[in-house]
């Protein structure tokens, strides 16, 4: 098969090439799924995951591309809960190859079935922003209706999963980010936007919750805005910063099919838009993931047509 | 660390020995547990996942024993959910080092909390014969009250299970075994019991479901007792034979958080009961799973006192 491998750490994104692969093999609950659609995180090829096997053994060349949709075509021993022919999105291993290639085989409990009514495309951008919202706003967060949450990123992939999530639970969205930012913030139901080189961050007044996707100076700005009982929770590793009164939370994404089967439903009914900006085929995928300038919106790369 | 160790596939069991390894490492979403209590599952060194990785890439030497209970002693990156102190059990990755050893690393969403008031003996005893149970009665079985159930292997470790909790959900249970089975079977509520070295077993007339842990004749003659709209499901590998009108499932039990923690809460207040016979220390556990004769009960070993 097709697939895109990394192979130096040291050459990020760009040691990104598209070679000839043997297919993948499904372990024991594993499924093969045939990738229509695949999604690539950016800091993927700086996570040690991508590198090395869970003992800490060299795994390279690694195939990245942690989100995909497609079509289930082989089961392996043991695997229940999913057919072949039938669709499919989810979330792969970390440890494992990934869904920038034409097939990748995968634990079945970390995929959801994928409704014939949503596009390979939309399906492929969910998993990795749409968990990491979940996971942040209500398993970590414990956001409830009536709290405000400072959502940094705001315009971005995860950013606004989180604004719109927290939006239909009813809570009150301050979203960050750029100047270039603030229309697509507000569009994706932020009620307030703080331009983070030129407003004040704490001019924004105590929140409930605080959604850190960046760490540094702004997390540990953001730790002092967060009211007593508040938690701050981040993807940026373990905290600098803890809220005085409060708690501070860092996680990783983990698959959850119940979850994602929740957020493929508000795609269906229109709960919740995508942030797609590029789709590339797989041969173009290097050069698609490599962008000269800052994107806007997800790069989806469609695997099949 | 001190743990079991296995090489040689071909000397099964007998090829294990109590080795010195390297304490192993947290990988992203993992915990550390100080293993307690371990069991273990005498097919396992037949499994193709005790002796490659997902890869395909060897992986021997290995640990062997999949089940555990034990206390967290450390957290991977990105982990949440669990502390370090926090009693837990649960169901190690097929494809990793497993619990006959002093520590064992592993991912959070296989553990559950393990509550003060059950012992680490019998909290090992439950993760594989508990939920291969639970997941063949309920999630591919969907047994409902008033049904019946042929539970073969009825005074194992897995058939003590079924039976219990096929009776508590309200179904009829027809145990089968050796005749020296019978007397614990219906001690652990079958309701009728087939000898299946004496009696005929098609005299149990037709069933909704069948739970097979034995395969070929039994399970093909089993099948034929599947009335329409049943199931014959098993975990001995693929189906060799298909209920007339109705289906047939085999499957490998997967770790569930949520199931594991029904399961301890039905230890604690008395629903369920285990089935353990020998207890070793993990100085004796070559022995200990080495029997010279059938064991009676589950063997755990108990790695600290």
């Amino acid at each position: 098969m097709k697939a895109i491998v990394v192979t130096d750490q040291a050459a990020g994104t760009a040691g990104m090439s598209l070679v000839q692969w043997p297919d993948p093999q499904a372990a024991v609950n594993d499924v093969v799924v045939e990738v229509h659609a695949s999604g690539f995180t950016s800091g993927e090829l700086t996570w040690p995951s991508t590198w090395t096997d869970r003992v800490g053994r060299d795994r390279t060349p690694s195939v990245p591309g942690q989100e995909l949709a497609g079509v289930v075509s082989a089961l392996g021993y043991g695997a229940t809960g999913l057919s072949v022919g039938q669709r499919v999105l989810g979330l792969t291993d970390s440890y494992r190859a990934g869904g920038l290639a034409e097939y990748v085989a995968i634990e079945a409990r970390n995929l959801a079935p994928l409704p014939g009514d949503v596009d390979f495309t939309v399906a492929a951008s969910l998993p990795m922003p749409g968990l990491t919202a979940w996971q942040g706003l209500f398993d970590h967060g414990r956001l409830q209706a009536g709290q405000s949450v400072l959502v940094h990123g705001a315009a971005g992939a995860v950013g606004t999963m989180v604004t719109q999530f927290a939006r239909e639970i009813g809570a009150y969205v301050i979203g960050t980010g750029r100047a270039a930012d603030r229309q697509k913030a507000l569009d994706f139901g932020a009620q307030e936007f703080v331009d983070l080189d030129n407003d004040r961050l704490e001019d924004a007044g105590g929140v409930d919750l605080v959604f850190d996707v960046i760490g540094g100076d702004i997390q540990r700005r953001s730790a002092g805005l967060v009211r007593a009982g508040g938690t701050l929770v981040t993807i940026a590793g373990p905290p600098e910063a803890r809220p005085d009164g409060g708690r501070a939370v860092d996680f990783v994404v983990v698959p959850d099919r119940g979850q994602l089967g929740k957020i493929v439903q508000r795609a269906r009914d229109g709960r919740l838009r995508t942030n797609i900006g590029t789709v590339a085929a797989l041969d173009e995928a290097a050069a698609a993931l490599n962008p000269a300038g800052r994107v806007s919106g997800q790069t989806i790369i469609r695997v099949r047509r | 660390m001190k743990a079991i160790v296995v090489t040689d596939q071909a000397a099964g069991t007998a090829g294990m020995t109590l080795a010195e390894r390297p304490d192993p490492q947290a990988a992203i979403n993992d915990v550390v547990v100080e293993v307690h209590a371990s069991g273990f599952v005498p097919t396992e060194l037949e499994w193709p996942s005790t002796w490659t990785d997902r890869a395909g890439r060897d992986r021997a030497p290995s640990i062997p024993g999949h089940e555990l209970a034990g206390v967290v002693t450390a957290l991977g990156y990105g982990t949440t959910g669990l502390s370090v102190g926090q009693r837990v059990f649960g169901l190690t990755d097929w494809h990793r080092d497993g619990t006959l050893a002093r520590y064992v690393a592993v991912e959070a969403r296989n553990l559950a909390p393990l509550p003060g008031d059950v012992d680490f003996t019998v909290a090992a005893s439950l993760p594989i014969s508990g939920l291969t149970a639970w997941q063949g009665l309920f999630d591919h079985g969907r047994l409902r009250a008033g049904q019946s159930v042929l539970a073969h292997g009825a005074a194992g470790a897995v058939g003590t299970m079924v039976t219990q909790l096929a009776r508590e959900a309200g179904a009829y249970v027809i145990g089968t075994g050796r005749a020296a089975d019978r007397q614990k079977a219906l001690d652990f509520g079958a309701m009728e019991f087939v000898d299946l070295d004496n009696d005929t077993l098609e005299d149990v007339g037709q069933v909704d479901l069948v739970i097979d842990v034995i395969g070929g004749d039994i399970q093909q003659r089993s099948a034929g007792l599947v009335r329409a709209g049943g199931t014959l499901v098993s975990v001995v590998g693929p189906a060799e034979a298909r209920p007339a009108d109705g289906l047939a499932v085999d499957f490998v039990v997967e770790a569930d958080r949520t199931q594991l923690g029904e399961i301890v809460q039905r230890i604690r207040d008395g629903r369920l009961r285990t089935n353990i016979g020998t207890v070793a220390a993990l100085d004796d556990a070559v022995t200990a799973l080495n029997p010279t004769e059938r064991a009676n009960g589950k063997t755990i070993i108990r790695v600290r006192p």
